[in-house]
């Protein structure tokens, strides 16, 4: 191959030359890649390998066969590379396929054809989706290809298999519903739904709850029509399946009143027409009146008034008229319930003689409302068949001589309109002390005034008057002296001046006088009279005698009864110092007294 | 005299300070001592004894201090200037009057005077 690029490069080179110095080279003599072969008729005049056309087939894929199509190649002694004098290439664009031959195509891709057989462009292999055999019993199934033996069969795919012979199309193994082992025994192989031999109840009204026992080809569950339940008392009835107690409602008011068995919905299922689970029907042949009701109140005459009675009665939803739970809107008093004019109990009293005021015992009334007319609800006519009097009145005075004072005296006065004179409960008058006699109702104490000085004496004497004493007899009785006109009071006295000199003794007393005290006494003392028999002495003085006359005497002393006069050789001054020198009264070094409180 | 009136004139002053705070007109008891012959005191009593004037023979009298609201002087400070009185009127005897007067609301508070028997 390097040798061919060498003379192509030298023959270039010599064109090159020669252009320069002729004319142009002949075709058919110039043999430029120097192949022996010149240029006209060189196909290649370039390529010293290569100098005539061959017919040849074109291995394009490279797979070593050619294609069919032959051409004609610029080649030298043989085709070159890639060429082929004979083509059976039926793809030469497809290394992988280069020859035909019969396949069949695997449409499923399982590795397994099925006829038709058809023409395949091939290598050593076939493409993909064809085979050489023909033996996919199933062509459209991936899963299927070969038949295979099968003893039991699964058609409905429940699990559960029949015994059944025969060859399925098939894969590796058996597909679904095919085996040959058994899985229980299918008694439906045409129902998934079922696969199984079950005892179980004829469930004819499809309420739960079998009648007659049976066998049944079953599933999981039982097929319509079957119950695992049995004891179906009315299988044809599906509301009814089981024995219940309930009571017999003949007159369908819901409550009963006979406890019997009945084919029903369960205990608290729907009960059949004519039954209930309610019992306590008072009445069943009567469906308005269904159980006993209490009744407390009654109302007979339907006037309102509902006395109290208790019982009970067979009735429906509510009491029936005249019996009530609650008493009406008047009341519970009711005396006469047949009556419906009365109804109020009242208890009265005749008033025969119409004055207001009851009389005798109570009588009991059933009225309505109020007493009728002739009774009042008050007895105490004091005075039966008397209109003009018909009240009492209880009093504690009496004036029986109508004199304005009472006496204490109880009872009680019969009266109508106007009030009893000479009767009262309260007097703020002092007690009448003579109720016999209107001119005497005053008690007054008085006394004799023998000596009609104005003033009694002796024990005092109680007088009943219209106020006034007896002429005889005063209201004071302090006369200390009785037969005496003059005297009549007893007067104090503190002193006595028996002398009339003015000057009273210390005596103390009291005398019964007139209007003044008598002489000697006086109310008050004057002095203290030491000598109350002489004018001339009247009291007591301290003296001291003095013996030199000076006028200032010295102790001891002397208390004498003395009138104006101080006798000679005394003195009332006691302070002499020395009595004895009428010129010597305070002795020398004697210090006035007053001077300690002189400034 | 001079000096009486002033004696007189200074232990009134003390005697009747309270007279202010009277309220009621008093009853007043007035002892008059002519003659003294014995002054007899503890801490609230003064006893005086002589002839009361007008009797015939001579008592003993007592009187008490204690404190008071009729008064800020102390009671023994009053009970000493009693007491200085009755001294003075024994020291001379006829000379003066001495007199104590309790008031019937104050009883316990007397007040005391000196006067000259003859002025």
């Amino acid at each position: 191959m390097r040798r061919v690029w060498l003379l192509a490069a030298l023959a270039a080179a010599s064109l090159h030359c020669g252009r320069e110095d002729d004319a142009p080279p002949d075709p058919n003599v110039q043999d430029v890649d120097l192949d022996g072969v010149v240029r006209a008729q060189d196909c290649n005049d370039a390529d010293g390998s290569r100098w005539q056309r061959l017919p040849g087939h074109r291995d394009a894929d490279g797979d070593g066969v050619a294609g069919t199509t032959v051409t004609q190649v610029c080649a030298g002694a043989a085709l070159p590379s890639g060429w082929f004098e004979a083509g059976s290439d039926c793809d030469d664009a497809d290394p992988a396929r280069w020859r035909l031959s019969q396949a069949y195509l695997d449409a499923d891709g399982d590795g397994h054809g099925a006829e038709p057989a058809g023409e395949n462009c091939r290598g050593d292999a076939l493409p993909p989706g064809w085979v050489d055999a023909a033996d996919d019993c199933d062509p459209l199934n991936t899963y299927a290809w070969a038949e295979l033996p099968y003893t039991y069969r699964d058609a409905d795919h429940d699990g559960a298999t029949v015994a059944s012979f025969g060859v399925v199309c098939s894969g590796t193994a058996l597909p679904w519903g095919y085996g040959t082992e058994p899985l229980g025994d299918d008694c439906d192989d045409a129902s998934a739904a079922v696969f199984a031999r079950t005892d179980a109840f004829v469930d004819a009204d499809r309420d739960g709850r079998g009648g007659a026992a049976g066998t049944v080809c079953a599933g999981v569950s039982l097929p319509a029509g079957w119950s695992a339940l049995g004891g179906d008392c009315d299988d044809a009835n599906p509301v009814a399946y089981e024995l219940t107690s309930a009571y017999r409602d003949a007159d369908g008011d819901g409550r009963g009143a006979e406890l019997d068995a009945v084919c029903a919905a369960g205990p608290w299922g729907t009960l059949p027409a004519g039954w209930t689970s309610t019992p306590g029907d008072c009445d069943d042949a009567d469906r308005y009146r269904l159980q006993l009701l209490s009744y407390y109140y009654v109302d007979r005459d339907g006037d309102g008034h509902t006395p109290w009675e208790y019982g009970t009665i067979c009735a429906g939803t509510y009491l029936p008229s005249p019996y009530l739970s609650s008493p009406g809107g008047r009341g519970t008093a009711d005396c006469d319930d047949a009556d419906a004019a009365v109804w109020l109990a009242m208890s009265g009293y005749v008033d025969a003689d119409e004055d207001g005021a009851g009389e005798g015992a109570t009588v009991a009334l059933c009225t309505t409302g109020s007493l009728p007319s002739g009774y009042l609800a008050s007895a105490g006519d004091c005075a039966v068949g008397d209109a003009t009097r018909w009240r009492a009145y209880a009093y504690t005075l009496r004036d029986a001589d109508g004199d304005g004072r009472y006496v204490s005296e109880s009872g009680s006065v019969c009266y109508g309109l106007a009030f009893p004179a000479g009767y009262a409960g309260t007097s703020s008058l002092p007690p009448d002390c003579d109720d016999a006699d209107r001119d005497a109702y005053v008690s007054v104490v008085g006394y004799v005034d023998a000596d009609r000085d104005e003033v009694g004496a002796g024990p005092p004497e109680t007088f009943c008057t219209a106020g006034a004493l007896p002429a005889d007899r005063v209201a004071a009785g302090t006369d200390c002296a009785a037969e005496d006109a003059s005297r009549w009071q007893t007067l104090a006295y503190a002193g006595s001046d028996a002398d009339g000199d003015g000057y009273t003794t210390r005596v103390g007393g009291s005398v019964c006088a007139g209007t003044a005290l008598p002489a000697p006494y006086r109310a008050t003392i004057a002095g203290n009279d030491c000598e109350d028999t002489t004018t001339s002495l009247w009291r007591w003085v301290v003296l001291y005698p003095d013996a030199d006359g000076d006028g200032v005497g010295a102790p001891p002393r002397e208390i004498t009864c003395l009138g104006e006069a101080i006798p000679a050789g005394y003195s009332e001054q006691g302070w002499d110092s020395n009595d004895l020198d009428p010129g010597v009264q305070v002795l020398a070094g004697e210090e006035d007294p007053l001077a300690a409180i002189e400034p | 005299m001079k000096r009486f009136v002033r004696a007189v004139a200074a232990v009134s002053a003390m005697l009747w300070s309270g007279a202010a705070l009277a309220q009621t007109a008093p009853t007043v008891a007035t002892t008059s001592f002519v003659a003294i012959d014995a002054v007899t005191v503890d801490h609230s009593t003064l006893a005086v004894t002589g002839v009361i004037e007008g009797e015939p023979a001579a008592v003993t009298r007592e009187f008490h201090f204690a404190f008071t609201n009729y008064s800020s002087t102390h009671p023994y400070e009053q009970r000493q200037s009693c007491e200085r009185l009755a001294l003075l009127a024994m020291s001379k005897p006829g000379q003066y009057v001495f007199k104590v007067t309790v008031e019937s609301y104050r009883w316990d508070y007397p007040s005391c005077s000196l006067a000259r028997a003859t002025p």
